[in-house]
C-alpha cells in the first residue's frame, strides 16, 4: 500500500504538521464539495500560529510526494469547532462563491451583446455566469463576431484582454459547415483577435479554448434555451438548472482553478476496479443495490405531431348545412361563393366564411365540430351554378409513434411499460433509433454500489467519469461501466471510497425528455419559442346619448303648421336602449330587432334611464286588426359629421283621434320595452289635425 | 401622441345605422385591423395610423375575426376581444387597433374605434388580447 502525505495551508499558513484527518468529498454538481479536517490545537497555541476564522481561505494538497503537489482542494472554511485539544474544520471548495452573491440577468438570445446569442447554446450560458457572476474561471471563451476584417476576429461585446484568452488558443468556428478552426497569434485589443487563418466573416458563432482542450464543452443546439431567466438567484443554483437540462455535470478542479462543464460520460477513468481475484483493488466487499423501480421493456416512443395541410371541395344544394370532414381539423378555411367552381377557381378574400367554434360566443357563417369533424352552415348553401362551390382548407395534425419491446428482459422481469415523448423527432426511423437506444440501457435493473479503492499514484478519479467495475465475488457478478457520483478521499487512511452507479448516466436519453418538458415549463415562464406569453392590452371605451332637440309640430289636415314647439331636454335614452345599440353593433344576428316604432301615451313622469316601459301607454289607438299599441317610424337619419341620429314620428289624421298625450317612447317590436323616453308638456289632438315628434338624439 | 381609446364618428354611425335600420347597410363590427402608429386617437380617426398589413396566419391578411363578442346586459356593457396568434405579426411592435365593419380588403374609412397602447413587440413567442368594454358612460 503506498503511503500518502498531506498538506494543508490555512490562509497560505502551512498548517500539514497539525492534521490529525482529513476528509475531502467531491461530487458531480449537485453539491459543493467539501474537505473536514481535525487539527490540533495545542500544536497551534505553541507554534504561535493565528486561529483560523471563518474567512480563511483553505487548500490541501494529497499524494505520493512529500510534500504532495496534487492540489486536491481549494476552497474556504466554512464552519470551525474549536474543541478540548483539537479543532474541527470544514470547509467549501471554489463552487461556494456561487452562492455568495444572487445574480440578475436575463439571458435572451434575440439581445446581441447576450454570450448565447443567437443559437441559445446552454454551455455559453453556464460559461457566461460562471465567469461573470460568480468570479470564477474556465477557459473557453463564447460569442460571436460583429464585423469582418481579414485574418482577425472582430467582436465587440468582448473583453479578450480578461486573460482567459491567450496567444495558441483555438478559435472555431461554428458557423460555417464543417466548424473550421484556427489559432489565436495576437490579442489586437479587448475586442479583436488575430487568427492564423480567415476562417471568420460577421455574424459566425465562436468558440475559443486552449490546445490542452475546453473545460466548457460545446453543447451544441439540439437542446438549447432561447430565453434564460437569472432574476434574484444564487448562480450555483442556474447552473445545475442547466445541467440537469442537459443532464450534464460540472465541478472544480484545485489542480487547474477551473470550473468543468461537460457530459457525464465524457471520461472513462483507466483505473479499474476489480472486486477478487488476483488484481482485487478494493478494500472490502460491496453490496450492490438492484433497483427495477424503473425497468422498461415495453416502450412507447411517440415524437411531435406534425402538421399536414390538407383541403375539400363540397357542394351546396340549399338544403344541406353539415359537410363531413376527412379529419379533425386543427386549423381552417371556409370559402363559398355560388358561382365559383374552386377545384378550378382560387378563393378570394370575400369568399371566405366567417367561422367560429361550436358554442362559441362569435356569430358565424358556419361552425367547426371537431369531435364529429364537420363544418355546419348556418344558412344551407345554395346549389352551385357550378361545381364544387365550397371549399374548406385546414390543417389536421398526426403524431409520429412506435413501440419497441424487449423479449428477453420481459421474460426475466416481466412486463414493464412505459410511454414518453419526444419533441424534436418527427420521423418515424428516429424515433425508433432512439426507442432502442433507451431499452437498451433500461432493460436491465439499475445497479449501485459503495466500493473503497485501494490508494495508488495517478488514481485521479473524478465526479462525472465513469469506471469499469469488475466483481467477481458477489453472485450475480458484475462486469459494467459506472458513473463516479461521488469521491471521498480519507486521510490517513490510504484509500479512495467511490460511490459508483449506472442509472447516472445511462438515463441520459429518458432523462432528456424529463428535462425537456421541465425546460418547457421553464421557459413558460420567462417566454420562448416552445411556450407562448400573452400580452394583454384591456381598456374601456365610453359613450353617451343625450337629447339634442325634439319638435313636437301640430298641423292641420293640410299639413300648415298650427303650433311648433322645440324641446331641448326632457328626453333619455333607456338602458335597454344602449344594450340594444351594443347588441346590433356587435352581433351578425342580433338579439333585438331594428329600432323601428313608436307609442305614445299620457304618463308625465319624468323620463328615466331604468324606464323600461311607458308611463301610462295608449293602447290600440293605431287602428286596424287587430289594434296596435305602436306605429312605425317614418324615417330615421343617422348624421356622422354631427353624430347625430334623427327620428321622425307621425301621428296622422284618424289616428289617435281626439286624444291628448305628453309622452313619447321608441321600441324595437310592435310593443315592449322602450329604448329611449321623453315626456313632455300635453298637446291636444282634433280629429283633422296630425301631430310630428321629431327627436334628435346626440353623442355626448 | 399619447395613449388613449375612442368610438370613432364612423363607429358612432355604424351602430346608429344598425340599430335603426331593419337591413343594415353596415356588417356588424367585428373585425380588427392592427398598426404600428401612435398619434393620439380622435373621434375623427377613419383609419389607423400605420396599419400593417398580410399579418394574419396563414392567409396573410389586414384584419381578422374578433375572438369573441360578449354582453353585460345589467352594466350596458359590450365586450369585444380581438386576439393576435403567436405565428401572426411577428416582428413589429404593434401600438394601435381598430375595430372595423368592413370585410373588404383595403377599405376606406372603416375604422369604428381606435385604440393606442404601450407598444408590444410581436415574436412566435408571443400573443396579444386586446379587450374593449364598450359601456354608457
Amino acid at each position: 500500500m503506498t503511503r500518502r502525505y498531506i498538506k494543508v495551508e490555512i490562509d497560505d499558513e502551512d498548517v500539514s504538521s497539525q492534521v490529525l484527518r482529513c476528509k475531502i468529498v467531491q461530487t458531480y454538481g449537485d453539491a459543493i464539495p467539501t474537505a473536514e479536517l481535525e487539527l490540533s490545537s495545542q500544536y497551534y497555541e505553541e507554534e504561535g500560529y493565528t486561529a483560523p476564522t471563518n474567512a480563511s481561505t483553505l487548500e490541501i494538497w494529497l499524494d505520493e510526494n512529500d510534500p504532495p503537489t496534487t492540489k486536491v482542494f481549494d476552497g474556504y472554511i466554512d464552519n470551525m469547532q474549536p474543541q478540548q485539544g483539537m479543532i474541527r474544520i470544514s470547509g467549501k471548495d471554489q463552487l461556494s462563491l456561487m452562492l455568495n452573491d444572487m445574480m440578475n440577468h436575463y439571458f435572451d438570445t434575440a439581445e446581441v451583446e447576450e454570450k448565447c446569442y443567437p443559437d441559445g447554446r446552454i454551455s455559453s450560458i453556464f460559461n457566461a455566469i460562471v465567469k461573470d457572476y460568480a468570479g470564477l474561471n474556465t477557459n473557453t471563451t463564447y460569442g460571436y463576431t460583429t464585423s469582418y476584417t481579414t485574418g482577425k476576429l472582430v467582436d465587440v461585446y468582448a473583453n479578450f484582454n480578461d486573460g482567459s484568452v491567450n496567444v495558441g488558443d483555438i478559435v472555431k468556428n461554428f458557423t460555417v459547415s464543417g466548424e473550421p478552426h484556427a489559432n489565436v497569434t495576437a490579442i489586437d485589443s479587448d475586442t479583436q483577435l488575430s487568427v492564423n487563418s480567415n476562417i471568420f466573416n460577421a455574424s459566425n458563432r465562436y468558440m475559443i479554448y486552449p490546445a490542452t482542450g475546453q473545460v466548457v464543452h460545446d453543447s451544441g443546439t439540439t437542446i438549447t434555451l432561447n430565453k434564460f431567466d437569472c432574476h434574484d438567484a444564487d448562480p450555483f443554483e442556474r447552473c445545475r438548472k442547466l445541467a440537469d437540462t442537459l443532464n450534464w455535470c460540472f465541478f472544480y478542479k484545485a489542480d487547474t482553478d477551473l470550473v468543468y462543464f461537460q457530459e457525464k460520460n465524457f471520461t472513462t477513468n483507466s483505473n479499474s476496479i476489480t472486486i477478487g481475484g488476483s488484481s482485487n483493488n478494493v478494500m472490502q466487499i460491496p453490496q450492490w443495490e438492484y433497483d427495477r423501480s424503473e425497468l422498461i421493456n415495453i416502450l412507447k416512443v411517440e415524437g411531435i405531431e406534425q402538421q399536414v395541410e390538407y383541403s375539400q371541395t363540397f357542394e351546396g344544394y340549399g338544403s344541406t348545412t353539415t359537410f363531413n370532414l376527412d379529419y379533425e381539423p386543427s386549423t381552417i378555411a371556409v370559402y363559398y361563393n355560388v358561382d365559383v367552381n374552386f377545384s378550378t377557381t382560387a378563393p378570394t378574400f370575400e369568399d371566405r366564411q366567417l367561422g367560429n367554434v361550436e358554442g362559441g360566443l362569435t356569430e358565424a357563417d358556419f361552425t367547426v365540430d371537431k369531435k364529429t369533424k364537420t363544418i355546419t352552415f348556418a344558412v344551407a348553401p345554395d346549389a352551385p351554378t357550378t361545381s364544387n362551390n365550397i371549399l374548406v382548407i385546414y390543417s389536421y395534425s398526426i403524431p409520429a409513434q412506435t413501440t419497441i419491446r424487449d423479449q428477453t428482459s420481459i421474460d426475466t422481469y416481466g412486463n414493464y411499460s412505459k410511454k414518453i415523448t419526444f419533441t424534436d423527432i418527427t420521423e418515424v426511423d428516429d424515433i425508433t433509433a432512439r426507442a432502442t437506444n433507451i431499452l437498451e440501457k433500461y432493460k436491465e435493473p439499475f445497479k449501485s454500489a459503495t466500493v473503497k479503492r485501494v490508494w495508488k499514484a495517478s488514481l485521479d478519479y473524478s465526479p462525472g467519469q465513469l469506471v469499469n467495475v469488475t466483481d467477481n465475488l458477489n453472485i450475480p457478478n458484475v462486469d459494467n461501466t459506472f458513473f463516479i457520483v461521488k469521491v471521498t478521499q480519507n486521510y490517513p487512511d490510504s484509500t479512495v471510497e467511490l460511490e459508483v452507479g449506472d442509472k447516472q448516466w445511462k438515463t441520459d436519453e429518458l432523462l432528456s425528455d424529463l428535462v425537456e418538458r421541465m425546460k418547457q415549463g421553464e421557459e413558460n415562464d420567462v417566454g420562448s419559442t416552445q411556450s407562448t406569453d400573452t400580452d394583454l392590452v384591456s381598456e374601456t371605451i365610453q359613450f353617451d346619448l343625450g337629447l339634442q332637440t325634439c319638435d313636437v309640430v301640430l298641423k292641420n289636415a293640410a299639413g300648415a303648421v298650427i303650433t311648433s314647439t322645440q324641446y331641448t331636454s326632457g328626453g333619455v335614452y333607456t338602458n335597454r336602449g344602449f344594450n340594444v345599440i351594443l347588441n346590433r353593433a356587435f352581433r351578425k344576428t342580433p338579439d333585438y330587432n331594428h329600432i323601428g316604432s313608436f307609442m305614445i301615451g299620457t304618463g308625465s313622469t319624468a323620463a328615466s334611464v331604468d324606464d323600461t316601459s311607458m308611463g301610462n301607454m295608449f293602447n290600440g289607438w293605431v287602428t286596424g286588426s287587430p289594434l296596435y299599441y305602436s306605429k312605425e317610424l317614418d324615417s330615421f337619419a343617422v348624421h356622422t359629421s354631427n353624430e347625430t341620429v334623427t327620428t321622425v314620428a307621425h301621428v296622422p289624421t284618424g289616428l289617435g283621434t281626439g286624444c291628448s298625450f305628453c309622452e313619447y317612447g321608441e321600441i324595437t317590436s310592435t310593443v315592449g320595452s322602450v329604448v329611449n323616453r321623453f315626456v313632455f308638456p300635453t298637446i291636444t289632438k282634433g280629429d283633422f289635425e296630425q301631430v310630428y315628434i321629431t327627436t334628435v338624439f346626440v353623442r355626448t | 401622441m399619447a395613449n388613449g381609446q375612442v368610438l370613432t364618428k364612423i363607429g358612432f354611425s355604424v351602430m346608429m345605422e344598425r340599430a335603426y335600420d331593419s337591413t343594415p347597410s353596415y356588417n356588424q363590427i367585428s373585425q380588427f385591423k392592427i398598426g404600428t402608429g401612435s398619434t393620439t386617437p380622435t373621434t375623427s380617426d377613419t383609419i389607423l395610423d400605420s396599419m400593417i398589413s398580410s399579418w394574419t396566419y396563414p392567409l396573410g391578411y389586414e384584419q381578422k375575426n374578433c375572438a369573441s363578442v360578449g354582453f353585460l346586459i345589467a352594466q350596458q356593457k359590450a365586450v369585444i376581444a380581438s386576439l393576435v396568434a403567436p405565428k401572426e405579426a411577428n416582428g413589429n411592435t404593434i401600438t394601435e387597433l381598430g375595430l372595423t365593419h368592413c370585410y373588404e380588403m383595403s377599405c376606406p374609412d372603416d375604422i369604428c374605434a381606435r385604440i393606442v397602447f404601450t407598444g408590444v413587440a410581436k415574436t412566435i413567442d408571443n400573443q396579444l388580447y386586446v379587450v374593449l368594454y364598450f359601456e354608457r358612460g
